[in-house]
């Protein structure tokens, strides 16, 4: 269970957003019963990751959330500029 | 079937835009000439007749759609190390992918939110709405048939109570989506009437005797 990818669960699906995916970067803060993801892409694609009312950002954090589930573990998301 | 036009001088020059604005190879589209007979314009392009300008229709092929969504998705899963199997189905304007795994109840989440949350996820990453292109939907195991069949199956009986027992009868909290699917069962029906009530994340729908 212990190799479930959550950085790269949501580099790719954040690279799969963006005009300039080169730019994305993922950096990980893992706790004991917790994982903190913070997303950083460019300026211009901040609105990409976001959404419309914020649903993809919301959609993302879900699907992080689901994978978490397996390491037992709560996750958060951050989208940093 | 939704689509765009792209115009040129020639053939070359209307591909050359349809391709530009679709970002995708040649293979992935489906290209036909505007008006005229309906022939495709490659056997159009063969006889090299007519340099007054060409217009093209041009559609994303629903199989391109279907194969870059399964492939995105079974690499988030994959990811997830979820196992799982994935046919895709193109209904119209609709292409389907129809999952099959033993964690399927990981892949549905509480009310269905986590599908929602992949749905949503694969068509951001992967659909084209502003080409016409087809949505992207989302199943596990007909999940979806089996909610929208216990839904009509509440509504029904929600509206027995209410008439038997001449009262309101308050049903569970749900979303907009699943409230409007109980307001349509019951609409035909003249001895109910249905509102919603509370705010929304505890609205609710009553049913009341018409």
């Amino acid at each position: 269970m212990e190799d479930i990818a959550l950085k790269d669960l949501i580099l790719y699906m954040a690279r799969a957003l963006v005009d300039e995916p080169e730019k994305v970067e993922v950096n990980a803060v893992e706790g004991e019963n917790s994982v903190i993801l913070e997303l950083k892409v460019a300026p211009n694609d901040i609105g990409k990751v976001i959404g419309k009312g914020g649903q993809t950002a919301k959609a993302m954090r879900k699907v992080l959330s689901a994978a978490a589930t397996k390491l037992r573990k709560k996750s958060m998301l951050q989208i940093v500029e | 079937m939704g689509g765009f036009t792209a115009t040129g001088e020639t053939y070359e020059a209307a591909l050359e835009q349809a391709l530009q604005r679709a970002k995708l190879p040649k293979e992935a589209l489906e290209i036909h000439t505007v008006g005229g007979l309906g022939e495709k314009i490659d056997e159009r392009h063969e006889r090299e007749e007519d340099n007054t300008g060409v217009t093209l229709h041009v559609a994303i092929r629903p199989e391109h759609i279907a194969e870059s969504a399964r492939a995105a998705l079974l690499r988030i899963l994959g990811y997830m190390r979820v196992r799982v199997e994935v046919r895709t189905v193109v209904e119209g304007d609709v292409v389907c992918l129809k999952m099959r795994s033993q964690e399927s109840a990981l892949l549905i989440g509480r009310n269905g939110q986590t599908l929602e949350a992949l749905q949503h996820m694969l068509n951001r990453m992967c659909g084209r709405p502003e080409l016409g292109a087809p949505f992207i939907a989302l199943d596990v195991e007909n999940y979806r048939e089996r909610r929208l069949a216990r839904l009509e199956r509440l509504a029904r009986h929600g509206a027995r109570e209410a008439v038997e027992g001449q009262k309101e009868v308050e049903l569970e909290v749900m979303s907009p989506a699943d409230r409007k699917v109980i307001h349509m069962t019951l609409r035909a029906n003249p001895q109910v009437k249905t509102f919603s009530r509370g705010d929304e994340g505890d609205r609710r729908v009553v049913i009341a005797p018409a």
